[in-house]
């Protein structure tokens, strides 16, 4: 009897080291393997297959679109990996052929401040610029803003002669130096106006500081009297987020959402951020609540902080977007250090110190307050109005006629 | 056919124990969740286990004193923290997930009559019902006035006020696979009462097989679910509790 019962037990035990040793390759095994994905950044990236593999992983890490972008990533992947394992040499005709390979792939990505800066032959690609040259050869060339409307039209026919102040100075913008010029006044003494090329108003120098000056001091003082604001963006390529603050920031005396930005948060294409809320806040030295028309103009070369602008001035019950379509680049670009996500450069330093190629790209996703995503698109304007060549030649400045007009003037 | 497989198995078991018991009963404790995933390109980015609890109704039917079969619906949590450190620091997301789960698994248990330990192997399939995200991200449009107070800051909030979330979790059903499949190792010791309930506690590991997103992606970092859990449970045989009521 008692052998019986210990024979059991050894059979109850058999299963249970049987059924162990079954099941716990099974735990161990089975799941796909995790591959550790290097940043973008850190490959060794010294011949064309390594820079096609790092940049194909950084755009799928890096870029912040592809929850909206209809690029079919997976597909260049497929189509030209073959292309670049092709590339077996360094020399001027492969560097050629890879950087053609390069544009075919980006040419469609909706991100228009989206650039590849190549290194080593100083070309760099722009897909919104090939495309809207694609569509319109005469995009940058039928503007007759801002150079010569700025320069003889609007302070000689629309300013005050005696208000006009105006001012170009050098900043640097991106690492590159830039000319930054400003020009205010009043219209009819009743408008204030101020026009800037770029948004780099902290770095305001000796000749364009007293245009800023100028027009926040007559905002301070004759806010309550004034029959409007003219904020002029047109041409305005963008610059420094903290102008936000700096310049809408003084017109309003309370805090305000006009959209919301979201983030890479993991390294697949649709691992997101929730979307967090973009506002102006009161200028922190000092703003008023302006209750008078603040008007806005903007137009196809208006960029990146310039749209945001023109959205946070659009989003106030007293804000006016005049003017026409802009570029559509303003997801929020700031250093790769910052945010998981947005610009990197790939290729090691076998390329140079600079690695083989730079690809500028947004760090966050906007979507402005009514759920509208711009990228690409452009913000529309809420009164259509365009200058001409021929306006200009005859005197006109049709779209700071339209905001005159919108003023009562 | 591997469903007929089991159900097969299942009635050759039950008809070689004509006095199998069924019982019932109800479990819970706490757990700790982990995501195994690869982060390699993010930089100062710690993915971290978190708390987490479930309660389950366990079924079984116990073939012989050592063998019996178990399923258990089963309310589980499943969180997982995403910190960031360094200068980055305080910028943090805690992702809580629930899901309904159905273990399968069979009780091998040895030792005495009343005290006992016993080894669970089996598997399960569960479904995501939803998510809550609690976190803190630097807000790029709600920066610090750096640029005209001349602040220095040290860390990423320094540069961006933080906006802190805490909300529901939207599922992307391009993006989510909200079915998870694994399987189930556990080991404990039970304590029968009066022949008729079985109180037991119990180490239990849940490991999913089965990657938390689709496949929308080549070279897609796939992502899984670890969560150790001690369970507190006690069963109650149907049989006795018929009887009583009988009577």
């Amino acid at each position: 009897m008692a052998k019986i019962i210990r024979l059991r037990i050894k059979w109850r035990l058999y299963i249970l080291v049987f059924g162990a040793l079954c099941s716990f390759p099974a735990l161990a095994g089975c799941r796909k393997t995790i591959t550790s994905t290097p940043n973008a950044t850190s490959y060794p990236g010294d011949n064309y297959p390594d820079v096609f593999q790092s940049f194909w992983n950084g755009m799928n890490t890096n870029y912040v679109f592809w929850g909206i972008d209809t690029t079919n990533w997976d597909n260049m992947y497929t189509v030209y990996k073959p292309l670049f394992d092709q590339l077996t040499v360094f020399d001027s005709a492969h560097e050629a052929k890879a950087e053609q390979y390069f544009q075919q792939m980006t040419q469609g990505l909706i991100d228009s401040h989206y650039t590849l800066n190549f290194s080593t032959t100083g070309n760099s690609f722009s897909p919104a610029q090939y495309r809207k040259l694609l569509t319109d050869p005469n995009y940058f060339a039928d503007s007759a803003f801002p150079a010569a409307v700025l320069d003889s039209l609007i302070p000689a026919k629309y300013l005050d002669k005696s208000s006009v102040v105006t001012g170009t100075d050098t900043v640097t913008l991106e690492g590159t130096s830039t000319p930054f010029t400003a020009v205010s006044g009043t219209i009819n003494g009743q408008v204030l106006y101020l026009y800037f090329s770029n948004f780099a108003l902290s770095q305001a120098g000796a000749h364009t500081s007293p245009v800023f000056n100028y027009f926040f001091t007559m905002l301070h003082r004759y806010y309550g009297s004034l029959k409007g604001i003219v904020i002029d963006l047109r041409g305005n390529g963008g610059g420094e987020i903290a102008d936000l603050d700096y310049l809408v920031g003084q017109m309003v005396t309370s805090q305000y959402t006009f959209g919301y930005t979201r983030y890479k948060n993991g390294v697949n294409r649709l691992d997101y951020s929730p979307w967090a809320p973009a506002v102006v806040k009161p200028w922190v030295g000092g703003s008023v609540n302006v209750t008078a028309p603040i008007v806005v103009l903007g137009d196809h070369l208006s960029v990146s902080m310039s749209e945001l602008t023109i959205m946070a001035v659009k989003t106030l019950s007293n804000g006016k977007f005049i003017g026409t379509r802009t570029w559509g680049a303003n997801g929020p670009l700031t250093s790769s250090v910052y945010f998981d996500g947005g610009q990197f450069t790939i290729g090691g330093s076998a390329w140079g110190s600079s690695g083989y190629m730079f690809v500028y790209t947004s760090s966050s996703m906007f979507k402005y307050l009514n759920g509208d995503i711009y990228e690409g698109v452009g913000v529309p304007p809420d009164i259509y109005a365009r200058e001409t060549t021929a306006a200009y030649l005859s005197g006109d400045d049709l779209v700071l006629d339209a905001a005159m007009r919108y003023l009562g003037l | 056919m591997k469903v007929c497989c089991a159900v097969t198995g299942f009635f050759v078991l039950c008809s070689l124990k004509s006095n199998g018991q069924l019982f019932v009963g109800v479990e819970g404790g706490p757990n700790m969740n982990y995501l195994t995933t690869s982060n390699a390109s993010e930089p100062f980015t710690n993915y971290q286990g978190m708390k987490g609890w479930n309660i389950g109704i366990p079924v079984g039917y116990q073939f012989f004193d050592w063998l019996a079969l178990e399923v258990a619906p089963t309310y589980i949590t499943k969180n997982y923290d995403i910190v960031r450190t360094g200068f980055f620091t305080g910028v943090y997301q805690k992702n809580y997930n629930t899901y309904w789960q159905l273990p399968l698994n069979l009780r091998f248990s040895f030792g005495g009559k009343a005290l006992r330990g016993f080894v669970d192997l089996g598997g399960y399939a569960a479904y995501w019902s939803s998510g809550r995200q609690k976190g803190t991200e630097a807000n790029i449009l709600n920066e610090v006035d750096t640029a005209y107070q001349t602040v220095n800051p040290t860390s990423i909030l320094g540069e961006n006020y933080g906006y802190s979330y805490d909300q529901k979790y939207t599922f992307n059903s391009t993006k989510d696979n909200r079915m998870e499949f694994g399987l189930i190792g556990g080991a404990g010791v039970s304590y029968q009462l009066f022949e008729t309930y079985t109180f037991y506690l119990e180490g239990r590991y849940y490991r999913a097989m089965t990657d938390q997103q689709k496949q929308y992606e080549l070279n897609q970092a796939p992502r899984y679910n670890d969560n150790f859990g001690v369970v507190l449970g006690c069963t109650v045989q149907v049989k006795k509790i018929v009887s009583l009521f009988k009577k």
